[in-house]
């Protein structure tokens, strides 16, 4: 179970990268992220559209109402360059704090970790 | 959420929708949005086996309560909920205002009728510097209650929504306001004189009928006020996190 702050601050990211793999809906970012997490991740669905509305807000993604293959009509988000421009500062940021991590925990003080269970 | 039997899918929607509706927090897309994933996600667990009722239980569940829903929408846009309060500030203070009015004409047509009840009778049209300034101060209030509701003053709305994210903020000020009328008041009474005011108000002017009327009018829109202030007291970090 992750934090909710952790979750907060992992959201846009996430967005932003699922839709740099192309268009797509509230519903089925969801189920990519549950996907790639092993679960493991679980956002309470409804609170993804307000991250979604204030990137569409900054100008980095652009949405659209279009009918699904079920006939239902959904609002789908594209990045635009400049979400793109966004998505690679971010990638940065968590790529440093990752790299800090790693090395924390590999070189600093490997003996004081015992295996994860599972 | 009641579910009646037999499952109807159409009416487990709409009464959902009526009460996201109700929060008053979601534009008409953004519940389109809302009812467009509530479908997909329901259609989608039905699929795997959960009968209808169960998968529309499910994805409401999952999609998020309308109160912790209406919080996470409005920590985006703060001022549209502003937008909202100030408009029902303006429409209490306006009821206020023609309480107060209706209360005035009874007692100077009271006073009118048995002239015992008081040792003079208020001119009907009453024209004073009071008045006036009573008139302008609140003509401004509601003017700009008025235009923040109306979506203009973003930087007064932008204000509001800044100073007064708790109930108790706003309870305190209007206190203060209420308190600072009271004087205004009671001040412009003796400055002009009104033998009925004067007589009315007493020795103890805190304590007199006249003025705990006031007080009770005043609390009309203060009720009105508290009423549409946020109630959680400051801002924990936004996200999507499942509580």
């Amino acid at each position: 179970m992750m934090t909710k702050d952790l979750v907060a601050a992992s959201s846009r990211p996430m967005v932003l990268s699922i839709l740099a793999g192309g268009e797509s809906y509230g519903y089925a970012i969801i189920q990519r992220v549950r996907e790639l997490s092993g679960e493991r991740i679980e956002w309470t669905d409804g609170m993804l559209y307000p991250v979604l509305h204030r990137l569409e807000k900054e100008g980095l993604v652009a949405s659209r109402w279009k009918q699904s293959e079920t006939g239902r009509d959904r609002k789908y988000y594209r990045l635009k360059p400049e979400g793109r421009a966004a998505l690679e500062v971010e990638r940065e940021r968590w790529l440093v704090v990752h790299a800090t991590l790693d090395k924390l925990w590999t070189t600093v003080t490997p003996a004081s970790f015992a295996p994860l269970p599972g | 959420m009641n579910i009646p039997e037999p499952f109807e899918l159409e009416t487990a929607v709409r009464t959902w929708r009526e009460a996201m509706a109700a929060r008053d927090s979601f534009d008409p897309e953004a519940l389109r949005e809302l009812e467009s994933h509530l479908r997909d996600s329901a259609s989608r667990l039905a699929e795997s086996g959960l009968s209808g009722a169960e998968a529309f239980l499910v994805a409401a569940r999952r999609l998020g309560g309308p109160d912790a829903l209406a919080e996470e929408f409005n920590r985006g846009e703060p001022l549209r909920a502003w937008r909202r309060r100030t408009f029902w500030m303006t429409a209490g203070l306006v009821f206020a205002g023609m309480l107060s009015s209706l209360f005035n004409l009874v007692m100077q047509f009271s006073y009118a009728v048995f002239p015992g009840l008081g040792s003079s009778v208020i001119p009907f049209l009453n024209v004073s510097p009071t008045m006036f300034f009573w008139v302008g101060h609140s003509a401004l209030l509601l003017g700009g209650l008025w235009a923040v509701s109306q979506g203009r003053l973003e930087r007064l709305a932008r204000w509001m929504a800044q100073r007064y994210d708790s109930r108790h903020r706003l309870m305190v000020d209007a206190c203060w306001v209420g308190v600072a009328e009271v004087a205004m008041q009671y001040a412009g009474a003796l400055a002009n004189n009104y033998a009925i005011t004067r007589q009315a108000v007493g020795p103890v002017p805190v304590l007199s009928w006249f003025l705990l009327l006031h007080y009770l009018q005043a609390l009309v829109p203060l009720a009105l006020l508290v009423s549409m202030a946020p109630r959680k007291v400051g801002g924990e970090a936004s996200g999507v996190a499942r509580a």
